[in-house]
């Protein structure tokens, strides 16, 4: 009997830490792990990206990538700032930009942004993700690993702007 | 029934709850939240990078108006600072918009007395008097359609409204007049709680 009463309390304990864990997790999102910080390359833009203040940076600007390939998300790819058409003191780089799409790059939160210009939305969008893995010079198993968010403006398309898409490939 | 099972049972039934609380606590507070706790619901994604919540707290404080903001400057630039809008040019519609919030350039800003401080100083370095030159004086307009009378102009307020905070701020100041009805992707973006 002694035995099992043992048992019984040290499952009883068990349960207790579990539920005792999981309230301390929701009460504090933040100590969960995140996805995007593991470095396992999943395609989530990531919501709630800190991004310094151009007016306010207390910490070191974010060093540029130069030679003709960086690391993005544990991916080499080309160097888009030798490609740069614009660029932003802060580091943010457009990289294509014609009248069907355009593609920029956030160094701040690794992060690419495909915007398309132009309908018909589906047709354009294939075109842009084919320039854009041509552009970087990956594979489309490589570039859905990278942080991409595929966007349409209200002023290209209301009924399909408002929505963060992924690269179709990756679906 | 031995002595101690019932205390127990009594014992189990108050953990079961617990723990069932405790999942329910977690899934609630995994839903998209407003900064302040609140869930958001919104047919429109929550931004990212330039149009994240995070990024977009120091400008728009109140929850709601920085939910709404983050989902309207995704809507509106895909959080793409550098895009430009210029169907002026081909005379559809009487619009030169620019940046993450595409602000129109030939009505904003709406005098020189508003123009933001760092804007009338890059008009000044240029040349121009600050006093009597706004962005607006880059274009001449016939009807919807705009012609660039000034692209040294054009480019100096082009520049400075990619740049994500000056948008940023700008976009504070004109909700400040207004509401997001100034924006029409506010009719796609509706937050409400």
């Amino acid at each position: 009997m002694r035995r099992n009463q043992f048992l019984l309390f040290a499952g009883i304990g068990v349960l207790m830490f579990s539920a005792l864990l999981i309230l301390i997790i929701g009460a504090f999102p933040g100590l969960a792990p995140s996805k995007t910080q593991n470095g396992t390359g999943d395609n989530d833009p990531g919501n709630g990206a800190v991004i310094t203040l151009p007016g306010d940076q207390q910490t070191e600007p974010t060093p540029l990538p130069f030679g003709n390939e960086f690391e993005s998300s544990g991916v080499l790819i080309q160097n888009v700032y030798n490609q740069s058409i614009k660029k932003l003191d802060s580091g943010e780089v457009l990289f294509a930009d014609n009248t069907q799409f355009s593609f920029a790059y956030l160094p701040q939160t690794d992060e690419f942004i495909i915007t398309i210009l132009e309908t018909p939305v589906d047709g354009i969008i294939h075109t842009a993700e084919a320039t854009f893995v041509r552009t970087l010079a990956i594979s489309h198993t490589e570039a859905c690993k990278l942080k991409v968010s595929v966007g349409v403006p209200y002023f290209v398309d209301d009924s399909r702007a408002g929505k963060r898409l992924s690269l179709s490939f990756c679906e | 029934m031995p002595l101690f099972q019932k205390p127990l049972l009594i014992l189990s039934i108050i953990i079961f709850a617990f723990v069932a609380g405790g999942l329910v606590s977690h899934a609630t507070l995994a839903q998209p939240t407003a900064p302040g706790g609140s869930i958001v619901k919104s047919i429109c994604d929550e931004g990212t990078g330039f149009c994240s919540t995070s990024y977009l707290d120091r400008s728009f404080s109140d929850k709601f108006d920085n939910a709404y903001a983050s989902r309207i400057c995704h809507a509106e630039s895909t959080g793409n600072p550098f895009l430009v809008n210029d169907v002026c040019i081909s005379g559809v519609s009487p619009e030169y918009n620019v940046g993450l919030f595409q602000i129109n350039l030939l009505i904003n800003p709406w005098s020189t007395s508003t123009t933001p401080q760092t804007l009338r100083q890059a008009i000044a370095i240029a040349g121009y008097d600050p006093t009597n030159t706004t962005c607006a004086n880059a274009f001449t307009l016939v009807g919807s359609k705009c012609f660039v009378a000034d692209q040294k102009l054009l480019d100096i307020c082009v520049n400075w409204f990619t740049q994500p905070l000056n948008n940023v701020e700008f976009a504070k100041i004109l909700f400040s007049r207004g509401d997001w009805q100034q924006w029409r992707s506010s009719d796609l973006c509706i937050v409400t709680n």
